[in-house]
């Protein structure tokens, strides 16, 4: 391993193992690697795990584990996981960017100088990554907007954008799942959103798992709602 | 049997919670539950429920129930409110009976920020990912509670008859006492070394930002020593997150699951809880201590409450053994350096 981490205590509830200061591909990685190892090991006293862009939280129990005890358990997995990649899955999400559906794609256009299949071909053409969620349940970051279409967000947050909407914010896009404020760029809508209140799978996505969007027409998005 | 309750009367931020969620934060899915954790299962026990039970939370906009329908006990817990049944005061710790008719009414008292109602039965409410917690700002666990709703209470039990009251405790023995224990970190190094001094030397003042997902605190500005271009980590209940204004916001029960601002240091479990019950204007000093001794604090404080449960559970309205029950309460709350 050519990185080290850093285990640091979280009160009576956690270790943060911090891999570095910045945002990398390969720093991720080794999130995810350890994610997975502690996943398959499943030791005693875990209550959750929440992977980040370049750090992982580890919670437990103080009144099952207690902090040496996962630290000595956390590096023992970070031997054994360096290298191994965690399974993922890659999914197509078919968005329909009809203008009904884009509001701010007019506005976009304008800022980034381009049109709006210009946009839907740079937003279909990448390949996205699940780098964390957060903010609210099932809001999966994802990274991987081409530069072309980069734009920070915007001054102030929207209020009531629906669920489903389909963001870009600088590099990161985001599938909307709940009604909530928003300054990212609402530039399209889907039906497969990450959260499936119903399901036995409530979240679409592993963190890690990769995407790509798949632009479908009106009635096609009609159809499938 | 079943009993129903009409709310005539509710302010912001009463909801109603169970021990809230775990497992589900890599999904942006935070713990919720109660802020004050331990009034909370106490409340529960008082009527022989699950320490982890759904309960009404209250805030400090109050809340005034009526029975409609049905007969049983409840329990009333959580700092110093000021408690009325039938229009009449009653001790703010308190294990009643209520019938259709009977009124119940909560509002501010002369401390605490958070009053718990805990109904001897089911109380019936959308449940998701294992929890009745409501996710707040969405419908995802059902939609926030609004006067003129009904509540309804399934497999209703009366533990005991007639119109006493029975207290519960003197809550003048459970007022939080202002010392806050914190692990540095995890995030710390980001900040000066006079920031991390001022964190535990100086008073910091609980501000109105005040809500289930932080408090603010008001005291000396705590600086980053650093451009801050952190990526964003977790967060865990009781971070104390330091944003660009430079006052501490400790995060609480509705805390977001990651975020871009550093963390200077993380309260302990034991103290989240007392912490949530000062108010707007209440000092708080925070004192370090390592993660050792943290796990040690959650312990001992467990070990307490599992005495207080058994005698709760053993609890009959005899005098003897409320006043025993009294004595072990006073035991949870008095803080160890003091005891």
């Amino acid at each position: 391993m050519s990185l080290t981490p850093t285990l640091r205590p979280v009160a009576d509830t956690g270790v943060l193992v911090e891999f570095a200061d910045h945002i990398d591909d390969g720093v991720h990685q080794r999130v995810l690697n350890l994610d997975a190892a502690i996943q398959s090991q499943a030791p005693t006293g875990i209550t959750e795990q929440i992977p980040a862009y370049a750090s992982l939280f580890v919670g437990y129990d103080a009144l099952v584990t207690d902090y040496e005890t996962m630290c000595r358990c956390i590096t023992t997995l970070l031997n054994v996981s360096g290298d191994k990649q965690a399974d993922s899955n890659h999914w197509q999400i078919p968005v329909c960017y009809d203008s009904a559906y884009a509001p701010d794609m007019p506005e976009l256009c304008e800022r980034l100088n381009l049109s709006t299949d210009e946009i839907i071909e740079y937003h279909t053409s990448a390949r996205y990554k699940v780098y964390m969620y957060g903010f609210a349940p099932g809001y999966a970051y994802l990274g991987g907007v081409p530069e072309s279409i980069h734009s920070p967000r915007k001054p102030g947050p929207v209020m009531d954008i629906p669920v489903g909407s389909v963001m870009i914010a600088g590099p990161q896009s985001l599938i909307t799942t709940v009604v909530m404020p928003s300054g990212w760029w609402v530039i399209g809508r889907t039906t497969h959103t990450p959260l499936q209140a119903d399901s036995d799978r409530p979240f679409l996505f592993n963190v890690g798992d990769t995407l790509e969007f798949v632009a479908v027409t009106a009635s096609e998005f009609q159809g499938s709602r | 049997m079943t009993a129903h309750f009409s709310i005539s009367q509710i302010g912001p931020l009463v909801s109603i919670q169970d021990a809230g969620r775990q497992g589900y934060m890599r999904y942006g899915v935070t713990g919720a539950g109660p802020m004050d954790r331990i009034s909370h299962a106490l409340a529960n026990l008082a009527v022989n429920n699950q320490p982890e039970a759904a309960a009404l939370e209250v805030s400090l906009g109050g809340l005034s129930l009526l029975c409609t329908e049905g007969q049983l006990t409840l329990a009333v817990a959580g700092g110093c409110f000021d408690i009325k049944l039938d229009n009449k005061s009653i001790p703010p710790w308190s294990r009643f009976t209520m019938q259709a008719g009977s009124s119940l009414s909560i509002r501010p008292g002369t401390w605490g920020s958070w009053c718990y109602v805990a109904f001897a039965g089911d109380l019936s409410s959308p449940s998701w990912l294992g929890s009745q917690s409501i996710i707040q700002g969405t419908t995802l666990c059902g939609s926030a509670l609004q006067q003129n709703d009904v509540l309804e209470i399934k497999t209703t039990t009366s533990l005991q008859p007639g119109t006493e009251t029975q207290e519960l405790l003197d809550p003048a023995r459970l007022k939080p006492h202002d010392n806050i224990r914190v692990v540095p970190g995890p995030q710390d190094r980001y900040f000066t070394d006079q920031s991390l001094r001022d964190l535990v030397s100086q008073p910091f003042t609980i501000t109105a930002d005040y809500n289930r997902m932080g408090i603010r605190l008001a005291g000396p500005t705590l600086t980053i020593n650093t451009e801050l271009d952190m990526p964003s980590a977790p967060i865990t209940r009781g971070s104390i997150q330091v944003p660009g204004h430079g006052d501490p916001i400790c995060l609480m029960a509705d805390h977001q699951t990651t975020g871009g601002y550093p963390k200077i240091a993380t309260i302990v479990s034991a103290d989240q809880d007392r912490l949530a019950q000062f108010r707007s204007g209440d000092m708080v000093n925070f004192s370090v201590c390592d993660a050792t001794e943290a796990v040690q604090i959650a312990r001992q404080q467990h070990d307490q409450l599992n005495a207080l449960t058994q005698t709760m559970k053993n609890n009959q309205v005899s005098l003897d053994e409320r006043l025993w029950t009294r004595n072990l309460i006073s035991g949870v709350f008095l803080d160890q350096n003091d005891a």
